[in-house]
């Protein structure tokens, strides 16, 4: 692990709180609160496709996609879903979240 | 139908990004300022979280919730290495190598690079595949499980992810409550898996 990966984790603690900072300071029924939205649902498809043209570009993994995709995809599906279970077993125990 | 626009386009921006990125039409200077820019969007994308989450006040709840909280993690870091031990032994893989794929918790970057680093390419590339799909699933079934009211076994599918790429998808599709719990559950993973993942490597031949 890299000072910049420690950095890049840290950075966004201070990000985060300004957001965080300003959305309170703001008024709920500010016009540029939509376009944020709108902004934020843009960005987000934006960064999905990155990480699949980074995915796609990457000779590594698309060389031996055939060999380790199987391995990756049981790796990904088992622990997800025991992931999901953890969650579905907690989800009553957690603080104002008690769904039915 | 909100929730379904926003998996469709999912969908389609990680099938598009990928069969792009297949072709060979961008080359490796922009792909690499590509990612770069991607680390500034992510940073934005955050702020812009964090200003959903002040606008409801969202903070207060930190002087509300104790402890209770760690459960949801912790939950979500069992659960995920009993699936990994399933996996290693349906796989007849090596048990420590596995359990290190397991520790990742969905941070590709991170694991794939110090697999990479420790025990060879390939495995650096299953800790990427592996954590991407698990990313992958976690953008694709999210909107789906929140309609079926699981939303927080939607949450705790994303591991680490959650305190930044999957949050944007969880506050946009559950709201700033939700999204809370997913950013919290995202920090403590964050916080454990650049120890967890060289501990268990420690233990690989």
């Amino acid at each position: 692990m890299t000072w910049q990966d420690i950095f890049n984790i840290l950075i966004l603690f201070p990000i985060l709180g300004t957001g965080l900072w300003i959305g309170h300071k703001s008024n709920p029924e500010a016009g540029w609160l939509k376009w944020s939205r709108r902004l934020g649902v843009l960005g987000l498809f934006t960064l999905i496709f990155v990480l699949g043209l980074k995915i796609g570009s990457s000779p590594r993994v698309m060389g031996n996609l055939k060999s380790i995709g199987f391995k990756g995809a049981t790796f990904a599906a088992l622990t997800t879903l025991g992931s999901a279970l953890g969650g579905y077993g907690v989800m009553r125990k957690l603080p104002g979240k008690k769904q039915p | 139908m909100r929730d379904i626009l926003i998996t469709l386009g999912i969908f389609i921006c990680i099938v598009g990004g990928v069969l792009l990125g297949a072709t060979g039409l961008v080359s490796v200077e922009v792909i690499s300022r590509v990612d770069s820019l991607a680390w500034w969007l992510l940073e934005l994308l955050i702020f812009l979280v964090g200003i959903d989450l002040g606008i409801n006040h969202i903070w207060k709840r930190l002087k509300t919730v104790g402890f209770q909280m760690l459960v949801l993690p912790i939950a979500v870091v069992l659960g995920s290495f009993a699936g990994g031990v399933i996996a290693t032994v349906l796989l007849r893989f090596p048990f420590m190598k596995g359990m290190c794929l397991t520790g990742g918790l969905g941070w590709y970057s991170l694991t794939s690079v110090l697999m990479d680093k420790w025990m060879g390419p390939e495995m650096g590339a299953l800790a990427f595949l592996s954590n991407v799909i698990r990313e992958m699933l976690t953008m694709l079934c999210f909107p789906l499980l929140h309609r079926m009211k699981l939303t927080i076994p939607g949450i705790a599918m994303g591991g680490a992810t959650t305190m930044d790429s999957t949050l944007i998808l969880i506050n946009r599709v559950s709201g700033a409550e939700y999204a809370f719990i997913a950013f919290f559950q995202g920090l403590i993973i964050t916080l454990i898996v650049p120890f967890l993942v060289p501990f268990l490597a420690m233990f690989c031949k």
